[in-house]
C-alpha cells in the first residue's frame, strides 16, 4: 500500500516537474521584466511628483530597480491568481461553480494531499516569477484547474445522489 | 481596565483616520467633480431661494445633471449653509464625519458578530478598514453616496442585532428606509437587504412574540416611504432602473476577482481610480483567500450566513446595473468584505507568536500607509486633475475679472461643465432660475434629456459653432483639443490666456477674434 502511494507521488512529481520545465521554457521571461518607453517616462514623471523633501522616497518607490522588479512580480502574481482570466478564456463559465467547490474541498482537505497542495503553491510562485508571456498560456495552473473542476464535479454528483 | 484600553485603541483609530480624511481635504481630490458641484449648487440654491437650480420648490428627487438623486444630503447641507460658508470643504466634511461613524459601526458590528478568536483582531481589522484606499477615497467626496452607504450600514447593524432582540428590527427598518432618501443606490439595496434578511432568518423573525415588532416595522417602512409612493408613476423614480439586465451577471466574477479588489481597479471612470492602487492594499489578497475559505467552511452558522447575505445584496444590484465596473456603486460591499478579511487576519495572527504579531502589524501598517501616501496623496492629485475638473475655478476667476466681455465655453468633452461654472462663480441661483429653460421646470419629473447648451449672464456653455462663433465678439475658452493652432489661424483668433495644471500642462486656452 505504502509502495503504491510512493509510486503515485513519484509519478505526480515527475509529471509536475515536466510541466514546470515546459512552462519555464515556453515563457518569454524577458518580456515580463521589460519596460516600454511610456512606462519609463511615467516612472520618471511619478518620481518628480514627490515634494523635494521626499525626493528620495519618490525615487525608491517609482524608479529603483529592485522595487520595480518587486512590482512586476506582484503584477504577475495577480495575473496568475485572477480566476476571471481562466473563465471563460480556457474553461466555459458553467464550470466555475465546480471549480469553486473543488477548490474549497482541496483547501479543506489539504492535509490529505499535501504534495498537490504544496506543488500548487510552488506553481503560483513560479508563474509569478516568470510572468504571463507563455507561448501556450499558463498550462501549469490549468492542470490544477482541471483537477479542481473534477473534484467539485464528483462531490456535486455525490451530493445529488444522497 | 480592558474596556478602557479598548476605548483608547478605538479612539486612536478614529483620531488617526480622522486626520487622514481631513488632511488637505480641499486640495485632494484636486478640483471639484461635477457631482459635487451639482449637489453643492443645488444646496446653495435651496438655502437662498427654497428652490433648486430649475426653480422647482423643495423637490423630493433632485434633477442633477439629467439624473435624479434622493434629496436628504442636499437638504442637510443647505441647513448647514446657514452656519458655514459655501465651499466644497463643507460638503466633503459632512462625508468625513459620516465615514468616521462608519468606522465605529464596523468595529461594533464585527464585535457583535464575535467571529474572531483574538480580541486584538477587532482593532487590527478596524484600523485597516479605516485606512483602506476604498474608504479613504470615498471619505473625501462631497456628494451623497458615502452618507447613503453609512446610514445603510447603521440599518444593517441593527438588522444583525435584531437576531438577538427583535425590537432592533424597527431601528433597522427606520435607517434602511432613511438611506433610500440619501443615495440612489440605497433605493435598491435597502429593500433587498430587508427582504433577504426576512427570507434567510424567517424562523428567527416570524414568531408569534414578534408580531407587534413586525407590525411596527411595517408601519415605519410604509410611513417613511409615503413620499416615494407619490412618485412611483414618474419616470424620475425609475430613471436608473431601466439599465438593469441579467446579462451582466457574469460581471460578479470581475467584482470578486482578487485582481480587481487588490491590484487594478477596472472602473472606466478615471474619477474613481487612484494611480498604482486598487480598492484595497495588495497584501490583503492572502487574508481574502483564507477568509473566503473560512466563510464557506462555517456557512451553516447564522453569523456567516449574514455575511453571505450582506455580500450578495450589496453586490448584485451593482453587478446587474451596468456592463462596467463601478467602485462607487458597490461601496456597501466593503463591510462584509472587511469582515471576511478579518477572518483571514485573525487566522494569521492566531498562528503567530504575540511578539511577532506587533512586528508584523507594524511592518504591514507602514507598507500600507506608504502605498496610500504615495498613490493617493502624491500621485492622485497630479494624475487625475482632468477627471476632477481642475482649472474651472481659474476660468471662473477670469470671467469675474472681465465682466464686460462675453464668453463661450466649449463643453464638447465635458457636457456637464455648466454646473462647475455656476458653482465656482457662486452664481446667484434666483437669477439662474429665471434664465434656465422653463421646459425643464414644467417637465421636471418626466426625465427629459439634458440640454445641449446653457446660457446665463454673459456666458454660454456649448460646443463651438465654427460658422458663427469666431465672428462674434466673445472670448472662446476650451481645452487644448477645442481649438488647434491651425483653426485659430484660419478663423483669425488670437490666444489671450491659458490656464495650467499643477504640472504646468495647459488645460484650457482662451481665444478672441483679432
Amino acid at each position: 500500500m505504502k509502495k503504491k502511494k510512493y509510486f503515485k507521488n513519484l509519478l505526480f512529481l515527475a509529471a509536475i516537474s515536466s510541466l514546470l520545465i515546459f512552462q519555464i521554457v515556453s515563457t518569454n521571461i524577458k518580456q515580463a521584466y521589460t519596460y516600454t518607453p511610456h512606462e519609463i517616462n511615467l516612472q520618471i514623471q511619478r518620481m518628480n511628483s514627490f515634494p523635494p523633501s521626499l525626493a528620495r522616497l519618490g525615487y525608491i518607490l517609482n524608479v529603483k530597480k529592485e522595487v520595480q522588479i518587486f512590482e512586476k512580480i506582484i503584477n504577475n502574481f495577480f495575473f496568475t491568481v485572477d480566476f476571471k482570466e481562466y473563465f471563460p478564456r480556457y474553461f466555459p463559465s458553467i464550470l466555475f461553480p465546480f471549480f469553486i467547490l473543488g477548490f474549497y474541498i482541496f483547501a479543506d482537505e489539504r492535509n490529505k494531499h499535501k504534495l498537490v497542495f504544496y506543488s500548487f503553491l510552488i506553481s503560483i510562485i513560479v508563474l509569478s516569477l516568470i510572468g504571463p508571456f507563455a507561448k501556450f498560456g499558463p498550462i501549469l495552473l490549468i492542470f490544477y484547474f482541471i483537477y479542481f473542476i473534477i473534484l467539485g464535479f464528483l462531490r456535486m454528483v455525490r451530493l445529488i445522489k444522497k | 481596565m480592558k474596556k478602557f484600553v479598548n476605548l483608547f485603541l478605538l479612539l486612536g483609530i478614529i483620531l488617526f483616520s480622522g486626520f487622514l480624511y481631513f488632511y488637505k481635504l480641499r486640495e485632494i481630490p484636486n478640483g471639484v467633480y461635477v457631482d459635487e458641484a451639482s449637489v453643492a449648487y443645488n444646496a446653495y440654491s435651496i438655502f437662498l431661494t427654497g428652490k433648486d437650480e430649475y426653480g422647482v420648490s423643495n423637490p423630493i428627487f433632485f434633477r442633477l445633471l439629467g439624473s435624479y438623486s434622493p434629496s436628504l444630503f442636499i437638504y442637510l447641507t443647505s441647513l448647514l449653509l446657514k452656519y458655514f460658508s459655501f465651499d466644497i470643504l463643507l460638503f466633503r466634511s459632512l462625508t468625513v464625519f459620516s465615514v468616521l461613524l462608519s468606522v465605529v459601526l464596523f468595529y461594533l458590528l464585527s464585535k457583535k458578530m464575535k467571529l474572531y478568536k483574538l480580541s486584538i483582531s477587532y482593532f487590527v481589522i478596524t484600523f485597516f478598514y479605516a485606512i483602506s484606499p476604498w474608504l479613504v477615497f470615498n471619505a473625501k467626496l462631497g456628494y451623497e453616496t458615502t452618507l447613503g452607504f453609512v446610514i445603510f450600514t447603521v440599518g444593517t447593524y441593527f438588522l444583525f442585532l435584531s437576531l438577538k432582540n427583535a425590537k432592533n428590527l424597527s431601528f433597522a427598518t427606520f435607517f434602511l428606509s432613511l438611506s433610500t432618501y440619501i443615495s440612489h443606490n440605497q433605493r435598491f439595496l435597502a429593500p433587498l437587504m430587508l427582504l433577504g434578511f426576512l427570507i434567510f432568518y424567517k424562523k428567527e423573525i416570524f414568531k408569534k412574540e414578534n408580531k407587534i415588532v413586525l407590525l411596527t416595522c411595517l408601519f415605519i417602512g410604509l410611513a417613511i416611504h409615503i413620499p416615494h409612493f407619490f412618485f412611483l408613476g414618474t419616470k424620475a423614480f425609475w430613471v436608473k432602473s431601466a439599465q438593469f439586465s441579467l446579462r451582466y451577471l457574469s460581471n460578479i466574477l470581475v467584482y470578486l476577482s482578487p485582481k480587481t479588489l487588490f491590484y487594478e481597479n477596472p472602473d472606466i471612470d478615471m474619477q474613481h481610480t487612484i494611480p498604482k492602487l486598487s480598492m484595497m492594499f495588495n497584501w490583503m489578497v492572502i487574508p481574502y483567500f483564507i477568509g473566503l475559505y473560512l466563510l464557506v467552511k462555517n456557512i451553516s452558522d447564522y453569523r456567516y450566513k449574514y455575511i453571505l447575505l450582506y455580500s450578495g445584496v450589496t453586490l448584485i444590484p451593482s453587478v446587474v446595473s451596468s456592463a462596467f465596473i463601478s467602485e462607487q456603486k458597490v461601496l456597501p460591499f466593503i463591510i462584509p468584505l472587511f469582515i471576511i478579511l478579518g477572518l483571514g487576519i485573525d487566522s494569521i495572527l492566531k498562528r503567530t507568536k504575540s511578539s511577532f504579531r506587533i512586528i508584523l502589524f507594524a511592518l504591514i501598517a507602514f507598507y500600507s500607509f506608504l502605498m496610500l501616501y504615495s498613490s493617493y496623496f502624491v500621485l492622485f492629485p497630479k494624475e487625475r486633475v482632468e477627471a476632477w475638473n481642475y482649472g474651472y475655478d481659474q476660468i471662473a476667476q477670469y470671467i469675474k475679472n472681465n465682466p464686460d466681455k462675453n464668453f463661450l465655453i466649449d463643453h464638447t468633452r465635458n457636457p456637464r461643465a455648466y454646473i462647475l461654472l455656476l458653482y465656482h462663480l457662486k452664481y446667484d441661483p434666483a437669477k439662474y432660475q429665471k434664465e434656465v429653460d422653463s421646459f425643464y421646470k414644467e417637465n421636471y419629473y418626466k426625465a427629459p434629456d439634458p440640454a445641449q447648451s446653457y446660457k446665463f449672464s454673459n456666458i454660454e456653455v456649448r460646443s463651438i459653432d465654427w460658422k458663427i462663433d469666431p465672428k462674434q465678439n466673445c472670448i472662446i475658452i476650451g481645452d487644448p483639443l477645442s481649438i488647434s493652432s491651425n483653426q485659430a489661424e484660419e478663423h483669425n483668433l488670437i490666444k489671450v490666456n491659458e490656464f495650467k495644471d499643477l504640472s504646468g500642462n495647459i488645460i484650457f486656452e482662451a481665444f478672441e477674434a483679432k
